[in-house]
């Protein structure tokens, strides 16, 4: 892969035939329209644009199914934009301010025939973006990646850090799948070779705790002296009356240096005339009276390092001619001296004629984040130490700071006084909200707030169809609750202006939301819902399951069901849809259905060979809404449903003769997987086969021959 | 990996967002036929020179390997002798004249060096990077098309022919020794070679991009005609002296049509059908063009509402007429055109006008057109992925366009005047001009 400064392509797979496999990812704030259209789009490799909405979140999904994705964010620090799909575990963070921004990417790839030698690889990418637009595609932000596995010889020690860091947070949780996958990359660390740093590698991965002690570490390593310049890179926030000494402290500690350099945000003066730093000019003052030595305010300019946009070419006259057809072609490209990039990286930058330390991260440079007194932050950094030909190759770190305005003891520099950010309201008293099937558990952590309603939006394709009311004050409740279930099926429903709604029918589908809305004392926010058991969930939230016909065409030709129509078999484009069949009597013929049944034996076997790399995938394959399992319980219904397109009345025989080829085909491809743990996969999927199969038999005098005993002997290999 | 700064990356903004109805191999196609061997960035002929003097200083000081091998050698031997020559044309703008380095390849790279060894008084030399892409977007990636169909290498290995090493010879020689010009002919050595900053500054005065004498301006000017295309072309463009616009145009381009029909030989190679291709394609891409930024603008200014809205809209009826209008005449055009190799190029565009040709409505008129640009897109591949759509629909309204392909200002009627892509014609008279082909203006 080309290396590129684009932060997203951080996250393509690391080489050829690699897919994702595991991805966890902490940060301060999560725009989950972004991680799922643009940063998981690109590392699954989506192919369907955004514009065809269902065709991408189909193929998004199927992705998913395969995949284990989670975030765990701030829950503060996030508005109340949910997620659309329910594949990814979006986990709050409450106990302390979650501000690291750490990304752990798994991918596996399989090595041909050989289904026993899977190659894994790692990234741990960590800097300073946010999971959002704005962080990934406008702000300046300073990130690192370090790959491992393969050739890659870094330090297994970071990853280690790393993994150590995300478990802290994930600390006061207690879900399944990220205790599987931090437990599958701790496993994978292991069987790394422990490695050594070498040039371009980090010394060292850091928590808030751990950055000046680190960073002044690294220092003495290369040099005895004082570092010359220590440039801090941040955006700076009112930090109260005590923030001179607070900052002074912080260069006493990391020097003291000859200059000092505070690189903060830019904003336009209020005469629109002049480019100023976002920075209390008091405290400039304040910092130059206390240490005495130069003092340097740079303000990050709104739109520098635009070139790397367009990587091949940087020059005018440099394009090639493809290029200089933009300007007749009208690219619609709108890259022009409007755009403002803010500054939201973190770096702290040691400079001396010895070499230089680098420390680039979360951390702002405030009490907080440096954790320079009082509670701090969940931070995560790397901290490197440069030669100076390395340190040469890092001038374009700093490109976006403006000119140098020099801080005098007797005169306030011209500067925009930084404002407060304003801090939102966020129902901190749930501890977890979980869905599995029709059932919701609602889970407190706090005092529950005397007014508070809960509600769950219906999922629906067009119109608002109200939502669920899961809980509301009640004088007749005794104490606190610490936990409440709800059914949804038996779940009372209600309009935005909580007024009952009727009751449905108890067959109307009741599938969970992805959030929830809780209401109290006037405020109102979303909170993420999680789904344990992903496999039993449709492909796409508002869509439907396949039927037995599709499942049976998808494994026959791959064909993929639609999921989000009515499930009717109209083409969705007003024109009516084919006639079903007539009712066809396979006690006398071999039905064309059944024979399509058999040919798509081969498709299962496939499909399931295919996902023989990893626990999730296999089981996604086993158990997920195009599966065996699926076709399985769909063909048991059969018997029960009147006949649809395509799908002909069938007979307990025919449905009988059905359940032994699944269950071979199971039990072949059981016998195939060499790993243990894939293995297992295999059993509920074997046992439930083997249930519907005798409660068929149980209940139809017909499957009670000798002639069908005998048969599912033969193939099953069964007593009875 | 050391830490990076992020690039700005607006969604959609990315490098090659061009071409959302895929002309582009058409236009290719048509320029091959029409201007052999130059393209819209070959813009300065004394790079021909430059080359010609820097791969004869090679094969004076190094035996290359015979066939491709020696090619590939050539091509990369040449590059520290362009980065030397960049700064002198850079010296040669800051002490001469301003248009000294016009067209220089990598000028800001080349700038930032110069004032670094004009600030620091330290030796010259031609350790630095001059583009991020020297190879595929220097002087070697951006001339070499020109140097072989002039006839000053061969194509195969690369060597000079008698006219490459007759140009060489026009060129100032190196203000370098004997044992420093054999270094800088080698990639690996040439880091090593250093030069006063004044022996640069005296260098400059002669080798800049304008400071071609009158013997190797003629021979530059051979050069450039000496592929029979472009000869043609070269005397058809004689003939309008005084009617060369700024600008092309199809207007300018059936004039040159016309000169070209009064000579046989012009008549014979074909170039009068090929303006005609040319004429008709770029008329029925700027209907469809326009078509489909209306789109784009109606998506950002009504984004969900009906689409029948816009299909009534008799400005836009006027619009889609053009493009089936200008889709007969292409299809027309291509029924009777009996020369393969034009045929040929219009291909690709050809398979659209009979999709557009089709359409019995308006709204059959936008779903080809967001098909075509649907299907446009997903050929091309932005860091492994499929590119997007700039704009989509759910058949009842437009889906609010990527945010920078969105439009604020309706676009106008098709006049079927411009071109919407550049056909080499402006560099190429540039050009002539300079080596007196054609008078100056």
């Amino acid at each position: 892969m080309e290396r590129t400064n684009r932060l997203l392509d951080c996250y393509l797979p690391p080489g050829e035939g690699f897919v994702l496999e595991s991805l966890v990812a902490t940060t301060y704030q999560v725009d989950f329209e972004f991680v799922e259209e643009d940063l998981l789009a690109v590392a699954f490799g989506v192919r369907s644009p955004v514009s065809r909405h269902w065709a991408f979140r189909s193929e998004l999904e199927r992705k998913l199914q395969k995949a284990e994705v989670t975030v765990m964010y701030d829950l503060g620090g996030c508005g109340k934009r949910a997620r659309l799909s329910p594949r990814i575990d979006a986990i709050p963070i409450v106990s302390r301010k979650l501000h690291s921004k750490i990304s752990l990417l798994m991918w596996v790839r399989e090595s041909g025939a050989e289904k026993d030698k899977t190659e894994r690889r790692m990234r741990l990418i960590v800097g300073s973006a946010n999971l959002t637009r704005q962080g990934f595609r406008h702000n300046y932000e300073c990130v690192a990646s370090v790959d491992f596995g393969g050739r890659n010889t870094s330090p297994r020690l970071l990853l280690t850090v790393a993994i150590g860091l995300v478990k802290q947070i994930a600390a006061e949780t207690n879900v399944t799948q990220l205790a599987r996958q931090l437990a599958a990359f701790t496993k994978q660390t292991a069987l790394l070779p422990v490695g050594a740093t070498e040039a371009e590698d980090p010394v060292a991965l850091v928590a808030a705790s751990d950055v000046v002690q680190i960073v002044r570490d690294s220092w003495t390593a290369i040099s005895a002296k004082a570092p010359e310049t220590v440039t801090v890179v941040s955006p700076f926030w009112p930090e109260g009356s005590s923030a001179a000494e607070a900052l002074a402290g912080l260069f006493r500690q990391l020097g003291p240096p000859k200059n000092m350099e505070l690189v903060c945000r830019g904003e336009r003066s209020a005469d629109g005339k002049e480019w100023l730093p976002v920075f209390d000019s008091a405290l400039a003052i304040e910092i130059k009276k206390r240490l005495g030595t130069g003092l340097c305010l740079r303000a990050a300019l709104p739109g520098s390092a635009l070139q790397d946009s367009s990587p091949p070419a940087v020059d005018i006259g440099d394009e090639t001619e493809e290029e200089a057809f933009k300007n007749s072609l009208g690219s619609g490209s709108n890259v022009s001296s409007d755009i403002q990039r803010a500054l939201h990286a973190k770096m702290i930058l040691l400079d001396g004629t010895e070499g230089s330390v680098i420390y680039t991260g979360s951390s702002n440079c405030t009490r907080r984040g440096l954790s320079l007194g009082g509670p701090s932050n969940f931070e995560a950094g790397f901290v490197y130490r440069l030669s100076p030909s390395q340190r040469k190759r890092l001038t374009g770190l700093l490109e976006f700071a403006g000119p140098a305005i020099e801080v005098h003891a007797n005169s306030a520099p011209a500067t925009v006084h930084p404002t407060d950010e304003d801090e939102s309201v966020v129902p901190i008293f749930l501890a977890e909200v979980i869905a599995t099937g029709t059932i919701v558990t609602v889970r407190f952590r706090d005092v529950v707030p005397s007014d508070l309603v809960l509600l769950m939006p219906i999922p629906a394709k067009s119109e608002d169809a109200g939502f669920w009311l899961l809980y509301q004050p009640d004088a007749q409740r005794q104490g606190q609750p610490e936990t409440i279930t709800t059914d949804l099926i038996s779940c009372d429903r209600c309009d935005d202006t909580l007024r009952r709604l009727p009751t449905e029918s108890a067959s109307q589908q009741a599938q969970p939301n992805v959030f929830i809305e809780a209401r109290w004392h006037g405020h109102s926010a979303n909170y993420p819902v999680r789904f344990d058991d992903k496999t039993q969930l449709p492909l796409i939230l508002m869509g439907r399951k396949p039927t037995e016909g599709e499942l049976i065409e998808y494994f026959l030709f791959g064909k993929e069901p639609d999921e989000w129509d009515d499930g009717g078999g109209s083409s969705g484009d007003g024109s009516p849809g084919p006639k079903p069949d007539a009712p066809i009597d396979t006690r006398r013929i071999l039905a064309y259905f059944i024979r399509r049944f058999v040919q798509a034996i081969p498709g299962i076997e496939a499909e399931i060979h295919r996902a023989c790399y990893s626990f999730s995938s296999l089981d996604a394959v086993l158990r997920g809404p195009t599966s065996p399992l699926e076709l399985a319980e769909r063909a048991f219904a059969s018997l029960t449903r009147p006949p649809s397109n395509y799908e002909p009345l069938k007979t307990p025989t025919a449905v009988g003769f059905q359940f032994p080829e699944i269950l071979a085909a199971l039990t072949r491809c059981q016998a195939a997987a060499v790993d243990s743990e894939l293995h297992e996969c295999f059993t509920p999927v074997i046992t439930r086969c083997r249930e519907l199969l005798d409660t068929l038999a149980s209940r139809y005098e017909e499957l009670q021959t000798e002639g069908f005993c005998l048969y599912r002997a033969r193939i099953l290999g069964d007593a009875n | 990996m050391l830490p990076f700064l992020t690039a700005y990356d607006p969604l959609g903004g990315s490098s090659g967002s061009i071409d959302p109805l895929g002309a582009l191999q058409t236009y290719g196609s048509l320029a091959d036929l029409f201007l052999p061997g130059v393209t819209t960035i070959t813009t300065r002929s004394r790079y021909l020179s430059m080359l010609c003097a820097a791969l004869a200083n090679v094969e004076r000081h190094r035996r290359m390997l015979p066939g491709a091998s020696g090619l590939s050698q050539r091509r990369k031997a040449v590059e520290p002798y362009e980065r030397l020559w960049a700064l002198a044309c850079v010296a040669a703008r800051t002490t001469l004249n301003d248009g000294a380095a016009d067209g220089l390849r990598g000028i800001t790279y080349a700038e930032k060096s110069y004032r670094y060894f004009e600030s620091t008084g330290k030796k010259v030399n031609c350790d630095f990077p001059l583009l991020k892409y020297q190879s595929r977007t220097g002087a070697v990636g951006t001339y070499w098309t020109t140097m072989v169909s002039g006839q000053l290498v061969d194509a195969d290995c690369g060597a000079l022919t008698v006219d490459g090493k007759e140009l060489a010879e026009h060129f100032p020689e190196l203000p370098l020794a004997i044992k420093d010009r054999a270094k800088l002919a080698d990639p690996d050595l040439a880091h090593r070679v250093s030069l006063p900053f004044e022996d640069l500054v005296a260098w400059s005065k002669e080798c800049h991009l304008q400071g071609a004498r009158r013997d190797e301006r003629k021979q530059l000017g051979e050069v450039l005609t000496a592929d029979d295309r472009r000869e043609l072309v070269s005397r058809a463009l004689g003939m309008m002296t005084g009617q060369i616009p700024e600008v092309w145009n199809t207007v300018a381009l059936n004039q040159l049509r016309k000169f070209l029909m009064d000579i046989p030989r012009a008549v014979e190679r074909g170039l009068p059908v090929i303006i005609n291709a040319i004429v008709v394609t770029e008329q029925f891409h700027e209907a469809v063009l326009r078509a489909f930024e209306t789109l784009l603008w109606w998506g950002t200014q009504n984004a969900g509402k009906p689409i029948v809205d816009l299909l009534t809209d008799s400005d836009f009826r006027r619009t889609t007429a053009l493009c089936r209008d200008t889709s007969s005449a292409l299809r027309a055009f291509r029924e009777r055109c009996e020369r393969l190799d034009v045929r040929d190029a219009v291909e690709s565009m050809a398979g659209f006008c009979f999709q557009i040709d089709r359409c019995r409505s308006e709204r059959e008129l936008v779903t080809e057109l967001l098909d075509r640009h649907h299907r446009v897109q997903l050929g091309k591949v932005n860091g492994g992925v499929p590119k997007r759509d700039w704009i989509g629909w759910d058949s009842t309204g437009l889906l609010r366009p990527s945010p920078n392909f969105q439009r604020k200002d309706r676009p106008g009627l098709a006049a079927g005047l411009s071109l919407t892509h550049p056909f080499r014609l402006e560099p190429f008279v540039g050009m002539l001009r300079e080596n007196r082909v054609l008078p100056q203006n």
